[in-house]
């Protein structure tokens, strides 16, 4: 596999997931999962957590639109990587507010969204290092990215 | 967390003395107050019974001033010997003889519109409703009288003009000014709520909720402020105390104004007059040609007279009941010589219909010592979302029902408590 085609692929899985999370979390609220100020918290927590690549991702897309790249080939560790931590960022976030909602996890709200918090501290970063280059971005600067859309002030 | 405190009461005796709301009432103090000249018409000529022009004069020497004090203090005297003698003719109606203008309506089986028109009925209905009577006075008889306690009216101009402020701030013709009274070391501010429209205690607890969403939610804390400034007292001084009296159950709300907060009391009260409501349906079983025969009117004699007897086996029935009723959920029942507390959780639609929420109620359900025909009856009630089948662990219900559903909750416990009285009653 190229870099050009894993950029791609992985580039279109965030911005779908970043989306779909969202999309989740506004259903749960509608089913009657959560309070309206519980799916404003969680919004709050997690749309800044994909923002930061997402933003990278769709700038990247839109610069090199006209774009036919080649690109090297990439070894199977750094695919392997490059999926796995994503897949699983995604999906834990996916299940715990799902599994919230059904009442099968966490005592509280506030637990379940320590643990959201604490999951971005640990995936972001490496995700962050995986997929900074493939959009030719340095690590820090889709961290900071997240940071400031977490802190506005 | 607020938390707020649902007290209902469950009377279950003919006479006891449940402290209900007045009738509204002449405001304390206005009679002395005219007799004394202290008025705010002070100067003006009124006319009285026969016509003759009386002039009011503001005490202007200093033993004049004395014996208009003396006057207000006397008349304050006077009204509490009128709710003593009110009490009083309450218990002769209850004893079912030595009152007679009742007496006489539950005698001759009307309510006095149709007075004679049953008098060839079955007399066996006149002695069981009298045996009724009977058993309902002896054993309000048993229960220790309650003390009345020591008050002090505020003056008439404070009422008038307190009764005024209230018209300019939207209140008019739904707040009445009922008495304002020195009790216990605090002035206590008793304001009637009322409405033309037909009403119960849900509709009135919703106007009032209604008041201050368009008021504002400082309503009654202006209402405090502005009472304190007619009396010249520090507002944690001063005690708002909303009554709404109805049919049954009726509605009563208290503000206190604490250091960091105002507190609010919400009191639904079920004061089942058994003797006055089995006289009434009764009489009006018996106006409309009712002819049950003797047997049911003694059914209804013997069942009155086990209420009346046994808070404990209401106690006892209600537990039984709540179980059953909650049995969808999870029931956690401690169970002590008075006192009932309940805790069920696990509930869906049980107070917020429709909402499809799980649901907590904590029920508390005392015997009063020393008053065994009384039970007094708290509602707690959280709720917290989920969706499927699995319910909540019991530290997510964060989310009180009293703020936000408040109508529902107070609707729910004046359904509950006329429940709970019937329980015996269709045993």
């Amino acid at each position: 596999m190229t870099d050009a085609e894993l950029r791609t692929r992985i580039g279109l899985f965030w911005v779908i997931t970043h989306f779909a999370i969202i999309a989740t979390i506004i259903v749960c609220f509608f089913l009657g999962g959560y309070e309206f100020p519980d799916m404003t918290t969680l919004l709050a927590i997690v749309v800044p957590m994909f923002a930061g690549i997402t933003t990278v991702v769709i700038r990247y897309f839109a610069q090199h639109r006209h774009d036919a790249p080649r690109g090297k080939r990439v070894n199977a560790a750094y695919v392997t990587l490059t999926w796995l931590l994503p897949v699983l960022f995604s999906m834990t976030i996916a299940l715990t507010i799902i599994l919230r909602a059904l009442n099968r996890a966490f005592e509280d709200f506030d637990q379940a969204k320590l643990f959201l918090t604490a999951l971005e501290a640990l995936y972001v970063t490496y995700t962050g290092y995986l997929l900074a280059p493939l959009f030719g971005v340095e690590p820090d600067a889709l961290r900071s990215a997240q940071e400031t859309k977490k802190s506005p002030l | 967390m607020r938390k707020l405190l649902w007290v209902a009461v469950l009377g279950l005796q003919a006479c006891s003395l449940v402290s209900t709301p007045k009738p509204r009432s002449t405001a304390p103090g206005r009679a002395a107050a005219a007799d004394t000249g202290n008025s705010a018409e002070g100067d003006t000529a009124t006319p009285d019974r026969m016509g003759n022009k009386i002039v009011f004069e503001l005490p202007k020497t200093q033993p004049e001033l004395e014996l208009a004090i003396q006057l207000t203090q006397a008349q304050a005297l006077c009204q509490e010997v009128d709710l003593l003698n009110r009490y009083v003719r309450d218990a002769a109606v209850a004893r079912g003889g030595t009152e007679p203008d009742t007496t006489g309506e539950t005698a001759k089986g009307g309510t006095g519109t149709n007075e004679g028109k049953n008098t060839d009925q079955a007399p066996c209905h006149e002695s069981a409703f009298l045996n009724l009577l009977r058993d309902a006075a002896a054993a309000a008889a048993i229960a220790p009288p309650k003390t009345p306690r020591p008050r002090r009216f505020a003056p008439i101009s404070v009422c008038e003009s307190y009764a005024t402020w209230l018209a300019t701030s939207g209140l008019q013709g739904i707040l009445a000014v009922d008495e304002v009274a020195w009790v216990d070391h605090e002035w206590e501010v008793t304001l009637l709520l009322s409405t033309t429209e037909p009403h119960n205690e849900v509709h009135l607890s919703k106007l009032w909720n209604d008041l201050i969403a368009e008021l504002g939610p400082t309503l009654a804390l202006r209402m405090i402020y502005r009472m304190a400034d007619e009396l010249d007292v520090t507002p944690s001084a001063v005690n708002l105390r909303i009554v709404a009296e109805t049919t049954n159950p009726y509605w009563e709300l208290t503000y206190r104004l604490n250091d960091e907060s105002l507190d609010r009391l919400d009191h639904l009260y079920c004061t089942t007059d058994y003797t006055r409501q089995y006289r009434d349906e009764f009489a009006r079983e018996y106006e409309m040609g009712w002819s049950g025969g003797g047997s049911e009117g003694s059914e209804v004699a013997a069942t009155m007279s086990s209420v009346v007897t046994s808070g404990q086996r209401l106690l006892a029935a209600s537990e039984v009941y709540l179980r059953d009723r909650f049995a969808r959920g999870r029931v956690q029942v401690d169970s002590r010589p008075n006192i009932l507390l309940l805790t069920a959780d696990a509930l869906r639609d049980e107070v917020l219909l429709g909402a499809h929420r799980w649901e907590k109620l904590q029920l508390v359900i005392v015997n009063i010592e020393g008053d065994p025909s009384q039970l007094v009856v708290t509602i707690d009630g959280s709720y917290a979302p989920g969706i499927g089948s699995t319910p909540p662990p019991a530290k997510s219900y964060t989310r009180p029902m009293d703020l936000e559903h408040y109508p529902e909750l107070i609707g729910y416990l004046g359904d509950l408590l006329t429940t709970l009285k019937r329980l015996e009653v269709d045993k």
